[in-house]
C-alpha cells in the first residue's frame, strides 16, 4: 500500500528540475588550501570533515527519513578534485541540453569560477593527461574505448551495512583502532576523523530537526520532528534498534558516501537482509506491515533524490540521472540456507508502488526458492520499468569461487550498479576498468590501423586483410583485440594508480572488510579481495560481421575482401543489395545457430584468456564483463558501417549478451540457448541481457510461463536477465509529448530511467530492441 | 536412406504460449482439405510448395531472381514479381538470392529427424513449463504417418504432444493420432453442414464424427473462429452451446476473426474473397461468449 502522503512527496520530488549546487566545491577547496603538504590521505580526511561540518542540510517538509546532498531535494554537488574543466565549460547550457538537465545559479556559478583555476593543475583528468600515452589519447578520442574514471570518483561498490548498522559507528571505530599500527598512523587518524566527522553530520540534522520543532505548529509534526531529532542523536553512532533507526542509520552512511567521492554505483546490496532482523523484531514488537511499509518508501523516494552532474558526452552513455544503486533480495546466506523474507517481498512492492528508477532493484533466483518469488519479481516487471533484474545464484556463485572466494563469501555474492557480481563489503571490484568497442577494433583490422569514422592512422597495424585466408583474417582481428584490449588495461592502471595517491577514500574504506587490517584505503589495495573489470560492447555484432564475412568473402565468394571494405566505406551508398543480402543472408547470433553462436564462444574464449592476463596496480586481477550501461549507443555514433549490414551510426547491440536489434527471430528460448553458448561462467564481470516483451503479453497466465522461462535459462547457467515491458507506439508519443508522460519509465541496460529526460538515440536504441513474441518473429 | 517418410512443413515456430500448457514448439504441416474462406495462413492449404512474393517496388530494378532461374519460372509483370508456379521446383534458390527477403518458398521438406532437432533444442523449456510441442497445419491428420512416426519419437524424448485440427479426416488415422496426444484443439466453425460446404468447401458430418471421436479419446477443446457474416448469430451460438454440452469436450475457446493474413493471399497470387468483411466490434465477440454460455455448463473464454 502507498499512502497519500508517499504519493505527495513523490509528486513534490519530481515536481522541479534538479539544482547544481557548489557548496562541497568551495568547503572542499578551502579545505585543500589549508593541508597543502600533507599526506592526501589526511588531506582527504580533513577534507570530508569540513564538509560534514559545514555542507547545506535541510529536511524536507513532508519527510520522515532525512538527510540529502544539498539544500534542496535532488540536488548535487561538485567534486573539482576528479574533474572541473567540464563543469566549466558546460555549466551555461546545463538548463538546455538534451539530457540530464541541471538548474544552475549565478552565484554557484561564479563561485565554481572563482576556485577553478586552483584545481586547474591538481584534478585526476589533468594528472592523467600527463601520463596517458598519445595512443592512449587517440584511441579514447577515437572511441576504441572509454576510460571511466578520468573525471569521476570511482565509487562501485557495497560496503559491509550490517557491520554498522548491528554495532553502530562506535563499533566500527573500535574495531579500527584495534588494527592501529604506528607505522600505518595517519591511515588510522583519517578513520578517527572521517568516522567522528559523520556522526557530526548527523548531529547537525539532529539540531536541525529540534529546532525546527520548537517552530512547528502543528503537533503531528512536531512529534515526527522530536522523533527524528532523537534518532539521529543516536544513530549512527549507537547501533540502530528499531528498523526506523535502521533505515535512517543506513540512510546517513550510504549519503556520507556520496558526499566523500563522486563515485556512483555505491549499491545497497542485500538490503532485505542485513535490514530484515530490525523488521522482524519491529513487527514482533507491535509495529504494524503498513508502518515499516511506509518507511521503506521513504527510503526509496531517497534513493531516487541522490543525484549527480556527468558531462554532456557522459549523458549520451549514462543519461537519465542514474545513480545505479543496485539493492538485490533474495537468494541464499553464507551458510547456503534460503533467506527470502517478507521484506525481501516488500522491497518488490516498494518498487512496484513508487515506480521511480531508483533504488536499481535486483532479484537473487535460487533454485531453492518457491516460485512464487518469481511471480512477484515478474508482477513488479509487468508496471514496465524494467526492474527487478534477475540475477542466477547458480551460475553467479561459481563464478565467485572462481574469482577466488571463499565458500561463505560466494553464497554472499552481491551485484554492484548494473549487473555486476561482487562480494558483499569486502572488495574493491573496481568495476570501471574501461568498455571496449570491439566493433571499433574490427574496422581498424579491416583497415589496418586507420579509423575511418576519425580519419586517425593508428600506429598498431596488422596488414592488409584483402589477400588473407579467413584464418589469417580472423587471427589479425585477434591481434588487434588483444592490443586495444592492453591499451585500456594500461590506460586504467594509470587512473587506478592515480586515484589511489590523489583521492583515497579513508571514510568509503571503514567499511570494507580487510582495510582496517591492512592499514590502507580501499583504492589502495586495502580491501580483502581487489578486481577490476572490462566491458566488451558491441560483441553481437562483431560475431554477426565475422559470420557475414567468412560466408560471402570465403565460402560463398560473392564479394572481395576490398570491395566489401569499399562498400563499408561508402557506408553501402549505392550496394543496398550487398547491405542486404549481409544483413539478411547470413546467419545471426541469438537464433540458436551453431555456426555463429560458436564463434562467439570462441571469442569470448579468447577475450577470456587475455584480461586474465592482467593484474591492476592494488594487486588485483582484471575481469571479463559483458554489459554496455548504454556505452553501445555512444559507440555507434563514431562507429562506422560494419559487414553485419549495420549502416556506419546506426545503434549496436544494447546489454552486452543482447542479439542486436531485431535480428533474434526465433523466440526467446532460442535467443536464451545463443546467450548460453557464450559460457556465461567466464564472464566474471558480469553479463547483461535485456529481453523486450509488450505489455498485453504478460498477462496472468503468461506470467507463469515466463517465469518457467527465466528458470530454465538460470538452470543452462544464464546470469542476469532483465525485461522491457513496453508498447513501442507510446514510447514514440512520449517522444512527441514528453509533457503527458512525465514518470514513464523504462530500463536501458542495467538501470532505469525516466524515459524523457534520456537522449534521443538513447530513446531509439530502447525502441528498436527485438520485441518477443508468441513463436518468434514472423515472416 | 531409404523410404524415408517426409513432410511439407511451412514453419515450425519455437517459444510459443498460446496453443497449449507451457513453453510450446508448434510445427505447421502444409495441406489442408478444407478452403475456409478467412483462412489465416493461405499458404498452408496447397500440399504442394508455393512461392510466397512480397510486392516491391525494388524488384523492376533488382531482377536477379529472375535471371537466375534455370526453369524461367518468375518473370516481371506490372512491375512486380510473378511466378508461373506449375515450372516451378522449389529449389528456392530465388530465396536465398533475394537480399531483400521479399521472396519465399512455403513449405520445405522435413524427415522426422529434421523436425525432432529443432523440436529438442527447448526440451528443458517444455520440461520445466510443463509444456511440449503442437502440431498444426494445415491439417496435422492429413499427414498421420509422418504424425504417427513423430509421435513415436516425441513419446520416446517424453515430450507432451498437443494437435490443432479441423477434424476432416479419414476416421481411422484421426483416431489412431487422437488417441496419442495430451489434446485436441478441434476447430468447430458451423454446425450446419450445408453452410459448411459453402464456407469451407466440405460438408461436416466427418468432422463432427470425428470430435466425437476425440471427446472420448483425450481432452479435447472446441475452438471456434468468429467470423461476422458466418456463424456470428443466435442459431450458431446456441448450437455450439448445445454440442458442447452434450459431448464430453473440456471447453470452448473462441477466437475473434482479424485480417492479420490478408497480406498473404496476394503473395500467393490469389484473391482474398472476404476482402470486405471487417472484423466485429469487441462488444459483438462479447455478446458470443455471453450467448454459446447459456448453452453450456463447459468453461468459455477466447483464445489468449
Amino acid at each position: 500500500m502507498i499512502t497519500e502522503r508517499i504519493k505527495s512527496l513523490k509528486d513534490f520530488i519530481c515536481s522541479f528540475p534538479p539544482e547544481v549546487f557548489s557548496t562541497r566545491a568551495e568547503i572542499i577547496t578551502e579545505s585543500y588550501k589549508k593541508t597543502e603538504g600533507m599526506p592526501y590521505i589526511l588531506r582527504r580526511a580533513i577534507a570530508f570533515k569540513d564538509i560534514m561540518e559545514n555542507i547545506d542540510i535541510h529536511i524536507g517538509e513532508m519527510e520522515m527519513i532525512v538527510g540529502a546532498l544539498s539544500g534542496k531535494a535532488r540536488g548535487c554537488q561538485v567534486y573539482p578534485e576528479y574533474d572541473m574543466t567540464f563543469l566549466i565549460n558546460e555549466m551555461d547550457g546545463l538548463a538546455d541540453r538534451n539530457t540530464d538537465r541541471f538548474v544552475i545559479s549565478e552565484e554557484a556559478k561564479a563561485s565554481l569560477r572563482d576556485i577553478y583555476p586552483y584545481w586547474q593543475d591538481k584534478t585526476v583528468a589533468h594528472y592523467a593527461s600527463l601520463e596517458m600515452t598519445e595512443e592512449q589519447k587517440d584511441a579514447a578520442a577515437s572511441l576504441v574505448f572509454i576510460l571511466t574514471s578520468m573525471r569521476s570518483g570511482i565509487g562501485h561498490l557495497v560496503i559491509d551495512y550490517r557491520s554498522f548498522l548491528e554495532n553502530g559507528i562506535k563499533g566500527v571505530m573500535e574495531n579500527a583502532n584495534k588494527h592501529r599500527t604506528e607505522e600505518n598512523a595517519d591511515y588510522y587518524d583519517a578513520l578517527d576523523i572521517t568516522l567522528n566527522a559523520v556522526c557530526t553530520y548527523a548531529r547537525r540534522y539532529s539540531v536541525l530537526a529540534a529546532e525546527e520543532a520548537k517552530t512547528e505548529t502543528n503537533e503531528v509534526r512536531r512529534a515526527e520532528l522530536l522523533e527524528i531529532a532523537r534518532v539521529l542523536n543516536k544513530v549512527p553512532y549507537e547501533p540502530a534498534e528499531t528498523f526506523f533507526e535502521a533505515v535512517q542509520s543506513f540512510w546517513m552512511i550510504h549519503l556520507a558516501l556520496h558526499l566523500e567521492s563522486s563515485g556512483h554505483s555505491m549499491s545497497p546490496g542485500r538490503f532485505d537482509q542485513y535490514m530484515y532482523s530490525f523488521y522482524e523484531s519491529d513487527l514482533k514488537k507491535g509495529k504494524t506491515r503498513e508502518e515499516l511499509e511506509e518507511t521503506l518508501h521513504f527510503l526509496w523516494l531517497k534513493f531516487f533524490e541522490l543525484n549527480k552532474i556527468r558531462d554532456k558526452v557522459s549523458t549520451i552513455a549514462f543519461g537519465g540521472y542514474p545513480m545505479f544503486q543496485n539493492l538485490i533480495v533474495g537468494g541464499i546466506n553464507e551458510d547456503g540456507e534460503l533467506v527470502v523474507n517478507d521484506l525481501s517481498y516488500l522491497c518488490l512492492e516498494a518498487t512496484r508502488q513508487i515506480a521511480l528508477p531508483q533504488p536499481s532493484l535486483s532479484i537473487r533466483w535460487n533454485e531453492k526458492a518457491d516460485k512464487r518469488f518469481l511471480l512477484a519479481a515478474l508482477d513488479t516487471v509487468r508496471i514496465g520499468g524494467g526492474m527487478p533484474a534477475m540475477f542466477n545464484d547458480k551460475t553467479l556463485i561459481g563464478n565467485m569461487l572462481a574469482m577466488g572466494y571463499n565458500e561463505r563469501e560466494a553464497n554472499d555474492y552481491t551485484i554492484v550498479g548494473c549487473s555486476e557480481t561482487t562480494g558483499n563489503g569486502n572488495v574493491e571490484p573496481w568495476l570501471t576498468g574501461g568498455f571496449l568497442n570491439v566493433a571499433k577494433v574490427l574496422e581498424l583490422t579491416m583497415f589496418d590501423g586507420f579509423d575511418p569514422v576519425s580519419k586517425r592512422e593508428f600506429p598498431f597495424k596488422t596488414g592488409n586483410v584483402d589477400d588473407m585466408s579467413f584464418e589469417e583474417f580472423y587471427a589479425a582481428f585477434k591481434t588487434q583485440l588483444a592490443h586495444y584490449l592492453c591499451q585500456n588495461v594500461k590506460g586504467d592502471d594509470i587512473l587506478d594508480a592515480l586515484h589511489g595517491k590523489y583521492v583515497p577514500t579513508p571514510f568509503t574504506s571503514a567499511f570494507i572488510k580487510g582495510c582496517a587490517e591492512k592499514g590502507r584505503d580501499n583504492l589502495n589495495g586495502g580491501a580483502k579481495y581487489n578486481s577490476t573489470t572490462l566491458q566488451m560492447v558491441a560483441v553481437p555484432n562483431v560475431i554477426d560481421s565475422i559470420i557475414a564475412i567468412k560466408k560471402f568473402v570465403y565460402d560463398e565468394k560473392t564479394v572481395s575482401f576490398k570491395k566489401l571494405k569499399e562498400a563499408l566505406l561508402n557506408n553501402f551508398e549505392g550496394d543496398e543489395y550487398l547491405r542486404n543480402l549481409l544483413q539478411n543472408k547470413s546467419v545471426k547470433y541469438g537464433n540458436d545457430d551453431d555456426s555463429v553462436d560458436l564463434i562467439g564462444k570462441d571469442l569470448v574464449d579468447f577475450l577470456y584468456d587475455e584480461v586474465n592476463k592482467y593484474e591492476s596496480p592494488r594487486g588485483g586481477k582484471y575481469r571479463l564483463a559483458l554489459y554496455t550501461i548504454a556505452s553501445n549507443v555512444l559507440f555507434a555514433k563514431h562507429t562506422g558501417a560494419t559487414p553485419d549490414g549495420r549502416k556506419a551510426f546506426d545503434n549496436l547491440a544494447d546489454g552486452g549478451v543482447s542479439a542486436g536489434h531485431g535480428r533474434d527471430k526465433l523466440g526467446a528460448t532460442a535467443l536464451l540457448n545463443s546467450v548460453v553458448k557464450l559460457t556465461p561462467s567466464k564472464m566474471l564481470g558480469s553479463s547483461l541481457l535485456n529481453l523486450r516483451l509488450t505489455p498485453n503479453f504478460l498477462t496472468d497466465e503468461n506470467k507463469e510461463k515466463i517465469a518457467d522461462l527465466v528458470r530454465t535459462y538460470f538452470k543452462h547457467g544464464g546470469q542476469h536477465i532483465q525485461f522491457n515491458v513496453f508498447d513501442a507506439e507510446m514510447l514514440r508519443d512520449a517522444q512527441v509529448h514528453p509533457e503527458k508522460y512525465p514518470t514513464l519509465m523504462v530500463r536501458v541496460a542495467g538501470f532505469s530511467v525516466l524515459f524523457t529526460t534520456i537522449e534521443r538515440a538513447l530513446q531509439n536504441d530502447i525502441i528498436e530492441r527485438t520485441c518477443q513474441e508468441s513463436g518468434g518473429a514472423k515472416w | 536412406m531409404v523410404n524415408e517418410i517426409t513432410a511439407n512443413i511451412f514453419d515450425i515456430q519455437r517459444f510459443c504460449l498460446f496453443d497449449g500448457d507451457g513453453i510450446r514448439t508448434t510445427v505447421f504441416f502444409k495441406g489442408c482439405p478444407l478452403r475456409c474462406a478467412w483462412c489465416c495462413n493461405p499458404e498452408s492449404q496447397s500440399f504442394t510448395p508455393q512461392l510466397l512474393i512480397k510486392p516491391w517496388d525494388g524488384c523492376a530494378d533488382c531482377r536477379r531472381c529472375i535471371d537466375k532461374c534455370e526453369r524461367g519460372v518468375l518473370s516481371l509483370k506490372d512491375g512486380r514479381i510473378v511466378a508461373d508456379e506449375e515450372k516451378c521446383g522449389h529449389c528456392a534458390e530465388c530465396e536465398s538470392l533475394c537480399a531483400f527477403d521479399k521472396i519465399k518458398v512455403a513449405g520445405k521438406k522435413y524427415t522426422v529427424d529434421d523436425v525432432m532437432e529443432i523440436i529438442l533444442k527447448d526440451k528443458d523449456y517444455y520440461e520445466d513449463s510443463n509444456g511440449g510441442v503442437t502440431l498444426s497445419g494445415g491439417e496435422v491428420t492429413a499427414h498421420a504417418d509422418f504424425v504417427l512416426a513423430l509421435i513415436d519419437r516425441l513419446e520416446k524424448e517424453n515430450i507432451s504432444v498437443m494437435i490443432e485440427t479441423c477434424g476432416y479426416a479419414d476416421k481411422d488415422s484421426f483416431a489412431k493420432i487422437a488417441a496419442r496426444v495430451k489434446r485436441v484443439y478441434f476447430d468447430i466453425k458451423l454446425i450446419d453442414s450445408a453452410q459448411h460446404e459453402k464456407y469451407t468447401g466440405k460438408g461436416n458430418e466427418l468432422i463432427l464424427e470425428n470430435l466425437k471421436q476425440a471427446s472420448a479419446l483425450t481432452e479435447t477443446v472446441v475452438r471456434v473462429p468468429l467470423i461476422p457474416d458466418v456463424n456470428m448469430n443466435a442459431e450458431f451460438y446456441r448450437a455450439l452451446g448445445e454440442l458442447a454440452e452434450a459431448l464430453p469436450v473440456k471447453g470452448v475457446e473462441l477466437l475473434p476473426y482479424h485480417r492479420l493474413g490478408v497480406s498473404k493471399y496476394a503473395e500467393l497470387g490469389k484473391d482474398y474473397t472476404l476482402s470486405d468483411l471487417r472484423p466485429a466490434p469487441r462488444a459483438e465477440n462479447e455478446k458470443a461468449l455471453a450467448e454459446i454460455k447459456k448453452y453450456t455448463s463447459k468453461p468459455v473464454g477466447f483464445r489468449q
